[in-house]
C-alpha cells in the first residue's frame, strides 16, 4: 500500500522560476526511499513541495496512508529558547493529539533510547548540536505517522545515536511506516535504503533500487557513490552540450 | 649584520601587521556605524525628527539655560545622596566592545597580534564612549550641582573623574565575575559587588564633596584610588585568557541590540545563541500550568512559560509597572480612568510583540497548528500574562482617587 504519491510537473519559490521539474515517485508502506544529489540539486525543494510548503507547485502530492499524516524531522534543530525538553515533547504530543499515557510511554522510551532522560527538565538550547538533533528525532518519532520525511538525519549524531536512529527507523518500517530521507551519507544510504531518487539540476536523474541504478550507469559492481558521480558527470555533460 | 637585518625586517613586518589589524578594526567600526545609522533612520524618519526630536532639543536647551539662572525648586526635595545614587546607577552601565567576530576564532586566532590589537582598539572605543557620556551627563547636571548643591567647578570635575573611574571598574568587575563564576555563586558575588560598590561610591563621593570639601589631600587620595582601581581592573580584564568565545557572543549581542529591538517591535525574532542556563529558574521540573491537555491549552502554556522565564520580559513588566504606578499617582481625579485604559492597552501591545514571536515559532511549523489555533492561543496568553499587572494598576487607580 502506498503512503505517498508525488506527481509534480514543476515547482519553485516564485511562479516564474521553477526550481524542480518532473518529479514523480511513490513511497510504499515499509519502504525507505533515499533522496540523494549534490548541493543545490533540489532535494530540499522537493521535500518542501511534498510537505505543501511551496506556494508555486504545478502537480499533486497525495498522503495516501491510513491516517494521512506525516512527521518531518528537519536538518537544523528548531527549538524554543525557554521551554524544557519535556515541554517541547508535551507540545509535540498535543499537536499530534496524543493522550498523557501515550506521551509518557512513547516519550520516556525514546528518551531512554537516545540517552536524554537525565536532561528532560533542561533547556534543549543549552544542548550540543547532536543532542538537539536527538530532540528533533524524538519529537518526530512520537507521532507514529504513516510517513517520515527526514532531512539529513545523521549530521551531528555520534555513532551510538546513529545506530539508535537506524534501529528505530527499522522498527518503524516494520510497523508499516514509509520513510523518505535526504542524505549525503551515501555509504549509509546504500546499506539502508530500498530505493533511491537521484536528483540533479532540479529533476530526477536516476531512480530505482541500487541494482536499477547500477544498470542505469552500466556499473554492475559499482557502489552508490560510483554510480552517483557517474550519473552527475553525465548530466553535467548533457547540460553543458545543451 | 644578518641579525640586524632580520630584526629590522621583523619590526617592519610587525608594524605592517599592526596597521593591517588596525585597518580591520576601522573597517568593522565603519560597517557597524553604517548599519546602526540605517537601523536608526528606519525608526526615526524626518517626521519624527521634525515633530519630536527637534522640539525636544529646543525645550531641553531652554530648561538648561533656566537652570543656570536659578536651580529648580524641586531640587530642594532631592538630597545630594539621591543625585549621587543616580550617578552610581549610571556608572553601572558600561559595555566593553571588542569588535570581534565569530570567524575570528578560525582566521585571526592564528595571528598572534590580531585579536589583542582589535581588542585594544575596542577598549579605546569603549573608553571614549564612556568618557563622552560621563562628561556629557555631568555637563547636563552641572547647573544643578553648582547652583543647587553649591559645588565648585573643581568638585564637579572631581565627581566626573570618580564617576568615570567607577563606570569602568564596577561593570568590568561584574563581567570578570560572570566569566569566572557560574550559577548562584556568580549572582551572589555580583550582588555583593553592586551593593558594596554602591556604598563605597556614595561614601567616598560624599566624603570628598561634602564632609571634607576643602581638603585637597582627601580629594586627591579619593581620585587616585578610584583611577588606580579602574586601571588595575581594566588591565586584569584585558589580560584574561580564554575569553574569546565570550567576547564574540557579547559583541554579537551589542551589535544586534538596536536592530533586535526594532525587529522585535515588528514581530521578528533575532536568532539567539545557545543559552548559558541549563535549567529554568521558574517551573524547574516542567510542571504544567493547567490540567487541560488539548492543543490550545498546550500552546497557551508554552507561550506563557516562554514569557515568564525570560528575564528581559520580567524587566519590561517591572519597569512598566513602576512607570505606570507613578503616572497613575500623578494623574488628577478620574482622568486616571482614561490613563489606566491607555496603560493597559500599551501593556497589551508590549506583551503581544513577544507572544507573536512565540506562536510563530519554527518549532510549531513542524506540526499541524492552524492559523486560528495560533491566534486564539496568542490572545488568551496575552490576557493571562497581562492580568496581574492590570490588576495592580487598577488597585493603584482605586486607592489614589
Amino acid at each position: 500500500m502506498q503512503v505517498l504519491s508525488v506527481d509534480i510537473q514543476h515547482a519553485g519559490y516564485e511562479a516564474a522560476q521553477s526550481v524542480i521539474r518532473d518529479i514523480h515517485f511513490t513511497v510504499r508502506q515499509g519502504e525507505l526511499v533515499g533522496i540523494i544529489g549534490p548541493n543545490g540539486a533540489g532535494k530540499s525543494t522537493t521535500i518542501k513541495a511534498v510537505m505543501g510548503l511551496l506556494d508555486h507547485v504545478v502537480g499533486t502530492t497525495d498522503l495516501c496512508g491510513p491516517n494521512h499524516n506525516y512527521a518531518y524531522i528537519p536538518e537544523q534543530p528548531i527549538l524554543y529558547d525557554r521551554l524544557t525538553l519535556w515541554e517541547h515533547l508535551r507540545l509535540a504530543a498535543a499537536a499530534h493529539e496524543l493522550s498523557d499515557d501515550a506521551l509518557h510511554t512513547t516519550a520516556i522510551d525514546l528518551l531512554r533510547r537516545f540517552r536524554l532522560e537525565h536532561v528532560i527538565h533542561h533547556y534543549p538550547t543549552s544542548f550540543s548540536k547532536g543532542m538537539q538533533q536527538k530532540v528533533m528525532l524524538i519529537a518526530g518519532f512520537m507521532a507514529k505517522p504513516d510517513l517520515y520525511i527526514v532531512d539529513e538525519p545523521f549530521i551531528g549524531l555520534d555513532p551510538h545515536a546513529m545506530k539508535d536512529l537506524l534501529d528505530i527507523l527499522r522498527e518503524e518500517l516494520l510497523r508499516g511506516a514509509g520513510v523518505i530521507m535526504s542524505t549525503h551519507m551515501l555509504d549509509t544510504a546504500e546499506r539502508i535504503c530500498d530505493r533511491y531518487l537521484l536528483i540533479h539540476q532540479g529533476t530526477i536523474a536516476a531512480t530505482g533500487t541500487l541494482q536499477d541504478i547500477r544498470m542505469h550507469c552500466s556499473m554492475p559492481e559499482g557502489s552508490l557513490l560510483d554510480c552517483y558521480t557517474t550519473i552527475c558527470a553525465r548530466s553535467d555533460d548533457v547540460y553543458e552540450d545543451a | 649584520m644578518y641579525t640586524k637585518m632580520h630584526d629590522s625586517q621583523m619590526n617592519r613586518s610587525a608594524s605592517d601587521t599592526w596597521s593591517s589589524w588596525n585597518g580591520v578594526f576601522t573597517r568593522r567600526f565603519k560597517t557597524w556605524m553604517s548599519d546602526e545609522w540605517k537601523s536608526l533612520s528606519t525608526a526615526v524618519d524626518w517626521v519624527i525628527a521634525l515633530y519630536f526630536v527637534v522640539p525636544g532639543l529646543i525645550a531641553l536647551g531652554i530648561i538648561y539655560t533656566a537652570w543656570w539662572r536659578q536651580a529648580p525648586e524641586w531640587l530642594a526635595l532631592l538630597p545630594v545622596e539621591g543625585m549621587l545614587l543616580g550617578l552610581f546607577l549610571f556608572a553601572l552601565f558600561f559595555k566593553l566592545r571588542t569588535f570581534l567576530e565569530p570567524a575570528d576564532q578560525i582566521f585571526l586566532v592564528r595571528h598572534r597580534t590580531a585579536i589583542p590589537t582589535i581588542r585594544r582598539l575596542g577598549l579605546v572605543y569603549s573608553l571614549t564612549i564612556a568618557t563622552l557620556s560621563t562628561v556629557g551627563l555631568l555637563l547636563l547636571l552641572c547647573p544643578l550641582l553648582v547652583r543647587g548643591y553649591e559645588l565648585t567647578f573643581g568638585q564637579v570635575a572631581s565627581l566626573t573623574i570618580v564617576t568615570l573611574a567607577w563606570k569602568l571598574a564596577l561593570p568590568l568587575l561584574l563581567e570578570i565575575t560572570r566569566i569566572r563564576f557560574a550559577g548562584w555563586r556568580s549572582y551572589v558575588l555580583q550582588a555583593g559587588f553592586i551593593i558594596t560598590g554602591g556604598l563605597v561610591f556614595l561614601f567616598t563621593s560624599r566624603f570628598m564633596l561634602i564632609t571634607h570639601s576643602n581638603d585637597r589631600f582627601i580629594a586627591g587620595f579619593c581620585l587616585i584610588s578610584a583611577v588606580s582601581a579602574a586601571y588595575l581592573i581594566t588591565r586584569y580584564r584585558m589580560r584574561m585568557r580564554g575569553t574569546l568565545l565570550y567576547e564574540i557572543e557579547q559583541e554579537r549581542r551589542a551589535r544586534m541590540k538596536l536592530t533586535a529591538f526594532l525587529l522585535a517591535r515588528s514581530g521578528v525574532k533575532e536568532e539567539k545563541a545557545v543559552l548559558d542556563k541549563r535549567r529554568p529558574l521558574i517551573l524547574r521540573r516542567s510542571q504544567s500550568l493547567t490540567r487541560h491537555r488539548d492543543k490550545s491549552s498546550a500552546l497557551i502554556e508554552a507561550v506563557i512559560k516562554s514569557y515568564i522565564r525570560s528575564p528581559d520580559q520580567w524587566l519590561f513588566l517591572a519597569h512598566y509597572t513602576a512607570v505606570s504606578v507613578v503616572a497613575l499617582t500623578l494623574t488628577p481625579g478620574w482622568w486616571g480612568g482614561l490613563v489606566y485604559a491607555g496603560l493597559v492597552y500599551l501593556l497589551y501591545q508590549g506583551i503581544r510583540s513577544y507572544c507573536t514571536i512565540a506562536v510563530n515559532s519554527s518549532y510549531l511549523d513542524l506540526f499541524h497548528w492552524s492559523k486560528d489555533e495560533r491566534l486564539s492561543a496568542l490572545f488568551k496568553a496575552i490576557w493571562r500574562i497581562s492580568l496581574p499587572v492590570s490588576a495592580i494598576l487598577l488597585l493603584v487607580l482605586l486607592l489614589t482617587r
